[in-house]
């Protein structure tokens, strides 16, 4: 898989950041579905909220 | 990379329910990302294409504007300023798609239908503008700045005799803020111009030179914002701006070009369907009077053949023709080359 040609189908996006460049197996980055409890989320760990649209 | 560990990473696939007050960006991509704090406030925007898809995007572009937004997430949670609250809307909200949704059921909202419920909104308050709509989100060449894919605020090159050369941009400056915007993207960008006025204006800007700071203002004129009909075509806002030529295709692939016995490279579309549905089922009748059917394959259009893709094929009638025209639509059916003319309906 590469990744510059698959970046819009962020499904493998986890893997991207995970891992080198290449890997197509989603990895070990949790993502949240519901945009509120992430907020609520972010908000307790205070982290930045990386949301994204696909 | 641990860098995504470092955030509440979100993944929305559904845009049902989705605050529009709070989560704006380019709705008309099918990818984009928001960085933000949990109070609102958007740090920086990723994301954003041309017709060529991902031309615009790389890994490490991406992992630059993660790595520098934790730097801005730290000193804004120092003093936080929380942006005023809005009334929430959802698009289930907004009244054209409220009242589809008393007749039809909807399963998944994609993005792009939250632009088309604005428009069909605008239009019937008697708001909508053109030229609002084509203009929106206009990418930094339209000012003269290509932005390097990798170096997302780095300016690549400036065109000649643009506004950002009048300014004094050039290639290898950093652009760091924008109309007093932080710009750390090409997205970032493209926000900050989508809030210009489309008419006369100035926009200040503060670049990075070595280590100088460099102040300046690009000045606009009139009608800036407007693309051309390739850089817009990829937009599923063009199914709503008229004139439409009432069908559409397939580009023909180098086998198919070689089987129809036309040069490597051409352009030729074979219409896999004529438009008979919705408010405009027309334009399809009208095309079928104009002589033209499904799988006829169409060779140029008022002599003009070097559509990229398909899709600019349909933005070229919408930018360069006008309700009223008729275009000479150049055909090929078993071999034999013939023209019609096709009216274009209101």
């Amino acid at each position: 898989m590469n990744p510059r040609t698959t970046l819009v189908g962020c499904f493998f996006l986890p893997a991207v950041l995970a891992g080198p460049a290449g890997a197509d197996v989603p990895a070990s980055i949790e993502w949240v579905s519901d945009i509120g409890k992430a907020r609520t989320l972010a908000a307790s760990l205070g982290r930045p909220l990386l949301v994204v649209f696909r | 990379m641990d860098l995504a560990r470092r955030y509440v990473c979100v993944r929305v696939t559904n845009m049902a329910g989705v605050d529009l007050s709070v989560y704006r960006f380019d709705y008309d991509l099918t990818f984009a990302a928001l960085l933000m704090h949990a109070d609102g406030t958007t740090y920086h925007r990723y994301g954003t294409r041309d017709h060529t898809a991902t031309s615009r995007l790389s890994m490490e572009s991406l992992a630059r504007v993660l790595e520098e937004t934790l730097k801005d997430h730290a000193e804004y949670s120092r003093n936080p300023s929380p942006p005023a609250r809005e009334p929430p809307r959802t698009i289930e909200q907004l009244p054209p798609m409220a009242r589809k949704l008393q007749s039809e059921k909807v399963n998944c909202f994609h993005c792009h239908m939250v632009n088309d419920a604005y428009r069909e909104q605008a239009q019937e308050e008697k708001r909508w503008s053109r030229e609002a709509t084509i203009g929106m989100m206009p990418l930094p060449e339209r000012v003269g700045i290509l932005l390097d894919r990798d170096e997302q605020n780095l300016v690549k090159t400036v065109t000649s005799r643009s506004p950002a050369e009048a300014a004094g941009v050039r290639a290898g400056d950093r652009l760091v803020r924008l109309a007093g915007a932080r710009i750390r993207t090409e997205a970032d960008a493209q926000w900050t111009l989508d809030g210009l006025p489309a008419g006369k204006t100035s926009a200040a800007i503060e670049l990075e030179r070595s280590a100088e700071t460099i102040r300046a203002a690009i000045e606009l004129e009139p009608g800036w914002k407007v693309p051309s009909d390739l850089e817009f075509s990829w937009r599923s806002t063009i199914w709503g701006l008229r004139p439409s030529p009432g069908f559409g295709g397939k580009k023909l692939d180098a086998g198919e070009l070689a089987a129809e016995g036309l040069p490597a490279g051409a352009f030729a579309l074979r219409v896999t369907y004529m438009v008979d549905w919705g408010e405009h089922a027309e334009d399809g009748r009208s095309a079928r009077r104009a002589g033209l059917r499904e799988g006829d394959v169409v060779l140029s259009a008022d002599g003009k053949s070097d559509f990229a893709t398909e899709r600019h094929f349909q933005s070229w009638f919408r930018f360069a023709r006008k309700p009223g025209d008729r275009v000479k639509l150049e055909l090929l059916g078993e071999k034999k080359r013939s023209t019609i003319e096709l009216p274009l309906l209101p």
